[in-house]
C-alpha cells in the first residue's frame, strides 16, 4: 500500500508536518514547540506528581511502617502485610467491597442503559425527565444520605411506616438499613438511584453515535424489538458499556461517602467496604500505617479489576 | 497575534495561574489584624456562645475565634491540622486517647506552675497531666448512666435496680407491659460502650496497675471479671429481646428521640444528652447508675467523665493571649454562663450551675461516679463498642468479643498507645 512517509529515503527524511517550515530551520522549529509544549504542561506536571504520584509512592512507604500519623514511623516490613492476611474485619470488607461493585455496577448499568433506550426518542417533555433521572448525580452524597437515611428511618422513615401500615411487622422493610440481610442492599439501592442518571446520560451518547442507516438495514433484514436490540444497538453500543461499567466498578470499588453516612460500617460490620475500613483504621484508631496497608491493597485490587475489566472488553470488542 | 508571541501570551498566563494559585495555598490568614487587639484561633469540637467570646474580647482586647468541627469530621481535620501545625493557638479535644496522643506528639505546651490551674478540681486535671507535665484540664465533668422512665417505672410498680438481677426483672417487667425496655444506637458504635463503661472503671479503679499492665502485656481484658461479665450479660440482654426492635440502624439522636417519646423505657448513656433538644414527651426522666454489682453486693456507682480538653499548642506564637483565654475559661463567673448555655457541669472548683430540669439524679451520678481511665488506646477506644454492636446484632458471641478485644489491645500496645 502507498504511504507518502513509507517506502524511499526522501521521504523519509522530510518533516513530518510534510514540508519545511517558514524559517527553514524545521529541527529548530520543533524543539521550540517542545519545549513550550514542555513549560505549559509543567505546573500541570508538578500538581500531578506532587497531589497525586508522591502520595501513592508515599503509601507504599507508609504501609510498611508502624506510625500514628503524627510521630516517626517506625519501619516493619511486612508485618502489616501479614496482619491483613488473618484479619477477619478487612477480609469481610473484601468482600462486601467485591458484593457491591457487583450490585451497583450491574443496578446503574441497567438501569442507565434502560433510561436511556426509554428517553432516546424524541417525546413530549423528554429533555425534562433526562434532566430529573441526572439531578441526583450531581446532588452531594450527604444529602443523598440525609433523604435516604429518612426515607430508611425505622422510628420515623417513610418506609417504616408503610411497612407498619402494609401490617408487614417490625422487620424487613421497616428496617432495611438495621438488617444484616438487607442492609448492603439497602445501601446499594441508595449508590444505584444516585448514579443511573448518570450511567443514562454516557448511553444516551452511546445511542446518538449509531448511525440510522444500520437500523434501516436492519429493519430491511426483518429485526425488530428485542432483536434489534440484542443484534444491532448492544453491540454498537459496546464502547459505551465500557466506559459506563469502567467508571461505575472503579468508583464503587472504593464506596466510602453513602456507607460511612448511612450505616457507618454497620449493622455489626454488615455493610463495611475497605475505604471506610481504611478510614476508621487511620482516623478513629490512629493506626496509620496499618491503613496505608489497607490502602496500598485497595490500590492494587481497583487496579487490577479495571484493567481485567478493561482488557476483557477491550478483547470483545476486537472479536 | 504572531505565533511566538501568542505562545508568550499563554506562558504568561499560566505563569501568573500558577503564581496566584501558589500564593493563594501560601497565605496566612490574618488572624493577628482585628484591627483593635489580637486573635487567637481555637480549633474545637464543641461550642461556646459568641457571648462569652465577646467578654472575654471586652475584658482583654484579644478576639477569639472558634472554629467548631462537627463530629463527623473532627478526627481527620484534627490530625491534618496539627500534623501541619496550621494557625491554631487554642486546641479543645477529647480526653483519653485522643489527648494522650496528640500530648506525647508534643502537641501542646508546657502548662505546669500556671496559675489558674488551681482553679481546676483534680477530677478536671487529671486527664491533663502526662509524665508529670500538665497539658492542659477538662472543661466539663460528665456523668454516665441510665435514663429512664420514671412514671412507668411507678406505673409498673418498678423501683431503680440496685443490682444486675434487679435490672434484668425490671426489664423484664416492661417488656411484658408492651414497651421496649432499652433503646440502644448501634450506628453510632461509640454509644454501645456505656454497657461495660462503669465495669472498666471501677475495675481500674480498685486495680490501679491494670491499665499500665494492659500495655505492657502483663494483664489482658479476660483477667478484668467485671469487664468480661459485663460484655456476657449485653449477651443476655440481645438474647433476652430487651433491646428496642429496628435500633440496629439507629444513631445517638434517633436513640435520644426514641427515649424522650416514650417509645423505649431505658437508654444507657452521658449526662451530655442532656443538651438541648432533650424534651420528655410527659413524663419525668431520672438516672441512675447502670448496676453491674451482683445481688448482695456493695452497689455500683456510675462512671464519670472529665473531658472537653482544652491546652494551648506547642508552636503558637500567641501563647500570653492563649493562656489568658484559659485563665478566663477557668473562673467561676465564665463557667456559670457556659454550663447554663452548653448544658453542663464544669470542673471548675466550686462551680455550680443550673443546666437542665433534669439535672438532680445526674448530679448524684457525677458527685459518686468513677473516673474512668484516660490511658485507654484508641483502637480499644474505637473498635472496642463495634464488636459489641456485633453482640447486639446476634453475630458475635461475648467469649468472641473478649478476645477480639484483646487482640485489638494487642495492636494499641504495639504502635505504642
Amino acid at each position: 500500500m502507498y504511504h507518502p512517509l513509507a517506502g524511499d529515503g526522501a521521504h523519509a527524511r522530510r518533516p513530518r508536518s510534510g514540508r519545511p517550515s517558514r524559517s527553514g530551520r524545521p529541527v529548530r522549529s520543533r524543539r521550540r514547540f517542545e519545549a513550550g509544549f514542555l513549560a505549559l504542561a509543567a505546573p500541570a506536571a508538578v500538581v500531578y506528581l506532587g497531589f497525586l504520584v508522591g502520595p501513592v509512592l508515599a503509601g507504599f512507604y507508609f504501609s510498611l511502617t508502624r506510625w500514628d500519623g503524627l510521630n516517626e514511623p517506625i519501619f516493619v516490613g511486612l508485618e502489616n502485610f501479614v496482619r491483613l492476611v488473618s484479619d477477619h474485619q478487612f477480609i469481610g470488607a473484601v468482600g462486601h467491597t467485591l458484593l457491591f461493585a457487583v450490585v451497583i455496577v450491574a443496578g446503574q448499568v441497567g438501569l442507565g442503559l434502560g433510561l436511556a433506550l426509554l428517553l432516546n426518542r424524541p417525546r413530549r417533555g423528554v429533555a425534562i425527565y433526562r434532566g430529573l433521572f441526572f439531578a441526583p448525580s450531581i446532588l452531594s452524597s450527604v444529602v443523598v444520605a440525609l433523604i435516604w437515611g429518612f426515607i430508611f428511618n425505622p422510628l420515623v422513615g417513610v418506609l417504616g411506616q408503610a411497612a407498619r401500615a402494609l401490617g408487614l411487622g417490625e422487620g424487613g422493610l421497616a428496617d432495611v438499613l438495621g438488617n444484616q440481610a438487607t442492609a448492603l442492599l439497602g445501601v446499594s439501592a441508595v449508590v444505584i438511584w444516585q448514579f443511573a442518571g448518570y450511567m443514562m446520560v454516557i448511553f444516551l451518547a452511546g445511542l446518538k453515535g449509531i448511525p440510522a442507516d444500520v437500523y434501516e438495514a436492519a429493519s430491511l433484514d426483518g429485526a425488530a424489538g428485542a432483536r434489534r436490540f440484542w443484534y444491532v444497538t448492544l453491540p454498537l453500543l459496546a464502547p459505551a458499556t465500557s466506559v459506563a461499567i469502567t467508571i461505575s466498578l472503579a468508583g464503587n470499588l472504593r464506596l466510602f461517602d453513602q456507607v460511612y453516612l448511612l450505616t457507618g460500617g454497620g449493622p455489626a460490620g454488615a455493610t463495611d467496604t475497605i475505604a471506610t475500613l481504611i478510614y476508621r483504621t487511620a482516623f478513629a484508631n490512629s493506626d496509620f500505617g496499618y491503613s496505608a496497608t489497607q490502602s496500598v491493597v485497595l490500590t492494587i485490587l481497583v487496579t487490577i479489576v479495571v484493567l481485567g475489566q478493561r482488557w476483557l472488553a477491550s478483547r470483545r470488542n476486537r472479536t | 497575534m504572531g505565533r511566538p508571541k501568542a505562545r508568550l501570551f499563554c506562558l504568561a498566563i499560566t505563569a501568573a495561574l500558577v503564581t496566584a494559585g501558589l500564593s493563594a495555598c501560601s497565605a496566612e490568614p490574618k488572624s493577628g489584624s482585628s484591627g483593635d487587639g489580637e486573635t487567637i484561633r481555637v480549633l474545637s469540637s464543641g461550642l461556646i456562645s459568641d457571648s462569652l467570646l465577646q467578654k472575654f474580647k471586652d475584658k482583654t482586647g484579644i478576639s477569639v475565634k472558634w472554629e467548631h468541627i462537627s463530629g463527623s469530621e473532627w478526627a481527620q481535620v484534627l490530625q491534618t491540622r496539627v500534623a501541619g501545625k496550621t494557625d491554631i493557638d487554642v486546641l479543645n479535644v477529647q480526653s483519653g486517647a485522643e489527648f494522650n496522643k496528640y500530648a506525647k506528639a508534643g502537641t501542646f505546651a508546657d502548662l505546669s506552675g500556671e496559675k489558674f490551674l488551681d482553679n481546676i478540681t483534680d477530677v478536671g486535671l487529671k486527664p491533663g497531666i502526662i509524665e508529670g507535665k500538665n497539658f492542659g484540664y477538662a472543661r466539663n465533668l460528665y456523668g454516665i448512666g441510665v435514663f429512664y422512665n420514671t412514671d412507668l417505672f411507678t406505673k409498673l410498680g418498678i423501683h431503680v435496680p440496685a443490682n444486675w438481677d434487679e435490672f434484668m426483672a425490671a426489664a423484664a417487667k416492661i417488656k411484658a407491659d408492651g414497651t421496649p425496655p432499652i433503646v440502644v444506637s448501634p450506628a453510632e458504635s461509640w454509644t454501645n460502650q456505656y454497657f461495660y463503661h462503669n465495669a472498666i472503671a471501677e475495675f481500674a479503679d480498685s486495680h490501679p496497675d491494670f491499665m499500665a499492665q494492659l500495655h505492657t502485656g502483663e494483664s489482658t481484658w479476660k483477667d478484668n471479671d467485671l469487664f468480661t461479665t459485663q460484655i456476657k450479660r449485653v449477651e443476655d440482654l440481645a438474647k433476652a429481646g430487651y433491646f428496642m426492635p429496628g435500633s440496629q440502624s439507629l444513631k445517638f439522636e434517633d436513640a435520644r428521640i426514641a427515649f424522650t417519646s416514650g417509645k423505649a423505657a431505658m437508654w444507657l448513656m452521658g449526662s451530655w444528652a442532656l443538651q438541648a433538644p432533650f424534651n420528655p414527651a410527659g413524663f419525668t426522666p431520672g438516672a441512675f447508675p447502670l448496676p453491674i454489682n451482683a445481688a448482695g453486693e456493695p452497689a455500683a456507682r456510675g462512671s464519670s467523665l472529665a473531658d472537653s480538653m482544652i491546652a494551648v499548642t506547642s508552636w503558637t506564637k500567641k501563647q500570653d493571649a492563649a493562656k489568658k483565654f484559659l485563665d478566663f475559661l477557668s473562673q467561676k463567673e465564665t463557667v456559670a454562663q457556659d454550663a447554663k448555655e452548653q448544658s453542663i457541669v464544669s470542673s471548675v472548683k466550686g462551680a455550680t450551675g443550673d443546666f437542665s430540669p433534669y439535672q438532680k439524679d445526674w448530679n448524684a451520678l457525677i458527685d459518686a461516679g468513677v473516673p474512668f481511665p484516660d490511658d485507654i488506646g484508641p483502637g480499644v477506644n474505637a473498635e472496642g463498642p463495634n464488636l459489641l454492636g456485633q453482640i447486639m446484632a446476634g453475630t458475635s458471641g461475648a467469649s468472641q468479643v473478649i478476645d477480639q478485644f484483646q487482640k485489638i489491645q494487642d495492636n494499641d500496645s504495639k504502635v505504642g498507645y
